[in-house]
């Protein structure tokens, strides 16, 4: 059976095909705005995890569709080519901070402020704790668990914004949970009760 | 083997983690502006396309014109040609035929043919002006 998003998707896809038809391209871009405009900026959030920046790659990657809009020809899903388009910018910007960056590495960097943080950490703030374990995560791990919970627990979602299939993603799913309590074990914090007690 | 030791010695309820996840990883939110921003960005985008646009159509024009230039002075060369050889033909013919039509047809057919020439060439001249411009005005 289809899922009501993939079923939702599918109506898009259809109604921006025909708008693109009748050359209607202003109004299959709204299509494509109201349908993917939240998804292109989670999908920007969970790759580059500064949101600043995701505003301005999901911003590029939507101008980008705006101008490529014409020339879809439907051979891949709507979805699937608005995905591979916003990925493509993101992997751009992380190129260019890279760039700019060159003289530090961001990921040791951020590796170690993250090992600094976690040994100075408050033990009641642990939801604080569990978020800085997560930016920890080697980065493909990281991302799939971020975008499963942006997507609302969404596998299927998660594989088509990544591009990767869903196999993949339930092992990577797996393989970070078991990091993260793993890591939970190791810094002696097994009670859960810890972060169900605290709002978020 | 170490990591999947350690994994078995833990003893905590996946759907916990699950929830705190959860609570640790809210769903981004559109930031308040983003549809305006990015409207902005369509309509700078736009400006510059209709700027490239421009300058692809002018310098379109001027391959065309330039294309026009050479076409005429080639047509003007051609005509040149054209006008030099007719006048050589209508030497030589005129050199040839004349005494050949005296000796074969006597002194009226000098005149004959010129004017039977002049005739059909006044029906094909009024021919072409009907066919193009209609009947004359000042025919009833």
């Amino acid at each position: 059976m289809q899922q009501p998003g993939a079923a939702q998707a599918a109506q898009t896809d259809v109604r921006v095909l025909e708008l693109l038809r009748d050359g209607k391209h202003a109004q299959a871009f709204d299509c494509v705005l109201d349908r993917y405009e939240s998804k292109v900026y989670r999908l920007c959030c969970a790759v580059l995890r500064d949101q600043t920046l995701a505003q301005d790659t999901a911003q590029e990657a939507l101008l980008r569709i705006w101008k490529a809009l014409p020339r879809y020809d439907s051979r891949a899903a709507l979805s699937t080519w608005i995905y591979a388009i916003t990925r493509n910018r993101c992997f751009t910007a992380i190129e260019r901070r890279r760039e700019l960056q060159s003289l530090s590495d961001p990921a040791v960097e951020l590796e170690a402020e993250t090992a600094t943080a976690v040994d100075a950490r408050d033990p009641d703030d642990s939801l604080g704790l569990l978020r800085e374990l997560v930016e920890a995560l080697p980065e493909r791990y990281r991302r799939v668990l971020t975008l499963y919970y942006y997507e609302e627990r969404s596998v299927c979602e998660t594989a088509e914004l990544l591009g990767v299939p869903e196999g993949t993603v339930k092992t990577h799913l797996h393989r970070a949970r078991s990091l993260l309590l793993e890591q939970l074990d190791r810094l002696g914090l097994k009670d859960v009760s810890l972060w169900l007690r605290r709002p978020a | 083997m170490a990591k999947a030791a350690g994994m078995s010695t833990v003893n905590m309820p996946d759907d916990h983690l699950d929830q705190a996840l959860a609570r640790t990883l809210p769903v981004p939110i559109l930031p308040a502006g983003f549809r305006v921003r990015l409207s902005a960005a369509l309509a700078r985008s736009a400006e510059v396309d209709i700027a490239t646009r421009r300058l692809m159509l002018e310098r379109e024009r001027r391959e065309q014109l330039a294309g026009l230039q050479t076409d005429s002075v080639r047509l003007r060369w051609q005509t040149l040609a054209y006008l030099i050889g007719g006048s050589f033909a209508a030497g030589a013919t005129v050199a040839v035929g004349v005494p050949w039509l005296h000796e074969a047809f006597g002194a009226d057919a000098i005149i004959a043919v010129p004017m039977i020439g002049t005739a059909a060439g006044l029906i094909i001249g009024a021919a072409s002006y009907w066919r193009r411009f209609g009947a004359p005005r000042w025919l009833p």
